[in-house]
């Protein structure tokens, strides 16, 4: 579900609300000539019991309003009762009293009431039709029915909202997914160059003990000849230009000189191929515990040896490693992080860059963070950008090229750690990501999802931000 | 040209040159760069028959290479040898490229020898030159085939003075192509009747002089890999297509059949691998009746 199937649901909610017309209170009008003595005595009757003021109508249209509290006042005076209670109310009522349509929207009525009711609150509100008298209206009938339409509304706004976080935590797995899946795809392509030119030596391997098994054949049925007393001298003569002609045919090859490079590098070969796939499951980690002490140094080579077939044709990387105290940390979580961040730059760089990798321990005699600063010579990226590259879905790349979550993620992570993500970045010079790491952590350090609230709101920056701008 | 044959490779993993070299140097002088701009220099400097280069490497991408090779050496026909199969680098080795074929690593050295040896001979016999007619010429028609009319009105409101003709489905494109053979041949991959890629490499195997552009919204790599080595499509469009890049393409080729026409030595140039395409095939039957109807043979029921 996605926000705006929540915005739907607020217009339904809105669309079924109570009306104005629910609201009307049947109270029989009183004429304006009625003495105020008898008003008086009705507002005692039961019927009246709620009412704060009883409207005054001639023929069908309401002229105005009297109020218990108007009567009490009057006739709280010395002689009050006796002096005005034989007058007609017409002469006492409010002549300016609240009117509100039958078919007026209950928040605009609301507003009116609130405007312009005085305090404090005396009078209801009388509801007409088309100008006419329809009935009384209670000012707290229509708070009520205010506050029930602001609980449907937050209801509907919890409800978008979780379906904003639903969709934001499906978003975030498709974008681990994607990033995975560009990486296995990565690693594979990577994978494809050793095992391009192991496959090819074995083969060449193949052909040579072919031919040299020929030359070996020769050879031996000389010296068997050479060692069979029988043996004429034309035979083995026979078998000396035989394998004289084989094994100088081999020798013309070059294979001789080359079979053990050849072996060299086919090991080499299968021990890159190997290293990459160790470094596959180091970097995924799903053989080891959550957190974990963790070598950071050891962390970014993995990272970098994943990230190769991005990174390799755009810059030289250079490594400053300090000496780093092992850091707690999730390594997965940690290693995506690494990645995220040298991909980019990468990405960042549009012709052959530099990547400069510095890591730092806490000062001496402190127990403050590790340093690991990640500075490419790329494209940079105006202030503008660099301002909001965590937040999430911000992306300046092409539709369908990223989510736009991937460094908003990598925030959600470094925070989750207790640490801090910082960039600064100069429009055609390059960025620099600093990120600082406790060494201990504090509290367990959960899975980022949407789910948290750190997600969300907490995320400010982004990621792919330096990279499509160029 | 009785001297061995030269082949260039470039990697800019020297384990790859090194097997590479030990492979074929019995057979061929073979050179090795382990960058484009040094492949480029030997080119400059050599008579080079066939160029194999890697895809990925530092400052210069193969296909740059290629392209480039394209202007320096006509003659060398160009092999692309990867392990990055992505959609950018394989539109790029066609349209810019205009390579042989796509090889992909880990490699099979038979095949590569027996590959590398077509792209040899071909070099030998039918060397080409840059000089392809300055403008299009006003002969051989065109034929769109496409569901949709857009592509066939902006070519004919470009080409006015040619024969440009529209079909909605292959069946209806192999008649009219059976009344008059056209130049070029536009065409979606996806069409009603499903995918036309088999149909679109036995015309090539058949008709090497027709020039095809695919204009296509498909993205499958391994789809295009094949239509490079079995069907040497001249260019291929992704959809939604710019009208420029068509219109530019559609000159392109024009020129590129007209040159076919002149030196008809130059076709073997476009040799397809030979294909696997099965004869009970639906698509592979209705191109060979097209074919024999071409030849003006009938068709048996």
């Amino acid at each position: 579900m996605d926000p705006p199937q929540g915005e739907t649901a607020i217009v339904e909610i809105a669309a079924t609300r109570a009306r104005i017309s629910d609201l009307v209170m049947r109270v029989h009008p009183i004429p304006p000539s009625m003495l105020m003595a008898d008003v008086a005595d009705l507002f005692l009757a039961d019927a009246c019991r709620d009412l704060l003021c009883l409207p005054i109508v001639r023929d069908g249209v309401p002229l105005g309003t009297i109020s218990r509290y108007a009567i009490m006042k009057i006739f709280l005076r010395q002689f009050g009762r006796e002096i005005f209670g034989t007058r007609p109310i017409e002469r006492f009522m409010n002549s300016t009293p609240l009117l509100v349509n039958v078919d007026a929207d209950v928040e605009a009525a609301s507003a009116y009431v609130r405007e312009n009711m005085i305090l404090p609150v005396t009078e209801d509100f009388i509801i007409v039709e088309q100008g006419m008298y329809r009935g009384m209206g209670m000012v707290t009938s229509l708070l009520a029915l205010m506050e029930q339409r602001v609980a449907q509304r937050g209801h509907a706004l919890v409800q978008a909202n979780q379906r904003i976080k639903a969709s934001q935590a499906h978003l975030v797995q498709s974008e681990k997914m994607a990033s995975l899946g560009q990486m296995v795809a990565g690693v594979a392509h990577e994978i494809n160059t050793p095992l391009g030119y192991v496959r090819s030596n074995v083969e060449l391997a193949r052909d040579f003990v072919g031919q040299t098994s020929s030359a070996l054949v020769a050879a031996s049925n000389l010296i068997r000849s050479l060692l069979d007393d029988r043996a004429t001298d034309d035979e083995i003569g026979a078998h000396l230009a035989t394998a004289a002609s084989a094994t100088e045919s081999v020798a013309e090859t070059g294979i001789l000189e080359d079979i053990a490079p050849l072996f060299d590098d086919t090991l080499h070969g299968i021990e890159q191929i190997s290293e990459l796939v160790v470094n596959l499951r180091n970097f995924s980690r799903l053989d080891r515990a959550r957190v974990d002490r963790i070598n950071l140094n050891e962390a970014l080579e993995s990272a970098l040896t994943i990230g190769r077939n991005l990174i390799k044709h755009k810059a030289d990387v250079i490594s400053d490693y300090g000496e780093l105290p092992p850091v707690e940390c999730a390594a997965s979580q940690i290693n995506q992080v690494f990645l995220n961040i040298l991909t980019n730059a990468a990405q960042a760089i549009s012709d052959y860059g530099q990547i400069v990798i510095t890591t730092r321990p806490p000062d001496a005699m402190s127990d403050g963070p590790v340093e690991i600063r990640i500075r490419d010579n790329g494209c940079g990226m105006p202030e503008t950008v660099r301002a909001r590259i965590f937040d999430p879905f911000f992306t300046t790349k092409p539709v369908g090229e990223g989510t736009g979550l991937g460094l908003s993620i990598c925030y959600q992570i470094i925070e989750q750690h207790h640490g801090s993500i910082d960039v600064s970045s100069v429009p055609g010079e390059g960025t620099e990501f600093v990120i600082r790491l406790p060494v201990h952590q504090r509290a367990g350090v959960t899975e980022p999802t949407a789910e948290s609230d750190t997600a969300v709101s907490g995320a400010r920056h982004e990621q792919q931000a330096n990279t499509a701008i160029c | 040209m009785n001297s061995k044959p030269i082949l260039l490779f470039v990697d800019d993993e020297e384990r790859i040159l090194r097997t590479l070299v030990m492979a074929f140097r019995s057979r061929y002088r073979v050179l090795s760069a382990s960058s484009g701009e040094q492949a480029l220099a030997l080119l400059r400097e050599h008579p080079v028959d066939v160029v194999i280069s890697d895809q990925r490497m530092p400052h210069m991408t193969g296909v740059e290479v290629l392209r480039q090779a394209r202007e320096i050496a006509p003659r060398a026909m160009r092999i692309l040898l990867t392990g990055y199969a992505e959609l950018a680098s394989i539109v790029g080795s066609i349209n810019e490229g205009e390579i042989f074929r796509y090889v992909q690593k880990p490699w099979r050295l038979d095949e590569l020898r027996d590959t590398i040896a077509e792209a040899v001979d071909i070099a030998r016999v039918a060397p080409d030159t840059t000089a392809a007619p300055a403008t299009a010429p006003a002969t051989g028609g065109i034929m769109v085939l496409d569901g949709d009319p857009a592509l066939h009105q902006l070519i004919r409101q470009a080409h006015p003075d040619l024969h440009v003709e529209l079909a909605d489905n292959l069946d209806l494109a192999l008649t009219r192509m059976a009344q008059q053979a056209p130049a070029v041949l536009v065409t979606d991959l996806q069409l009603p009747e499903g995918d036309i890629s088999d149909a679109l490499r036995l015309l090539k195997a058949s008709q090497p002089e027709l020039v095809t552009l695919v204009v296509t919204a498909f993205r499958d790599t391994g789809h295009l890999i094949r239509l490079i080595n079995q069907a040497q499509v001249y260019r291929v469009l992704p959809r939604p297509v710019s009208r420029n890049m068509l219109l530019r393409s559609v000159e392109s080729a024009l020129r590129h059949h007209q040159l076919l026409q002149n030196r008809p030595a130059l076709m073997r140039r476009h040799t397809v691998e030979a294909t696997p395409v099965a004869a009970d095939n639906d698509v592979g039957r209705r191109v060979r009746g097209y074919l024999d109807r071409l030849r003006g043979r009938t068709t048996p029921a």
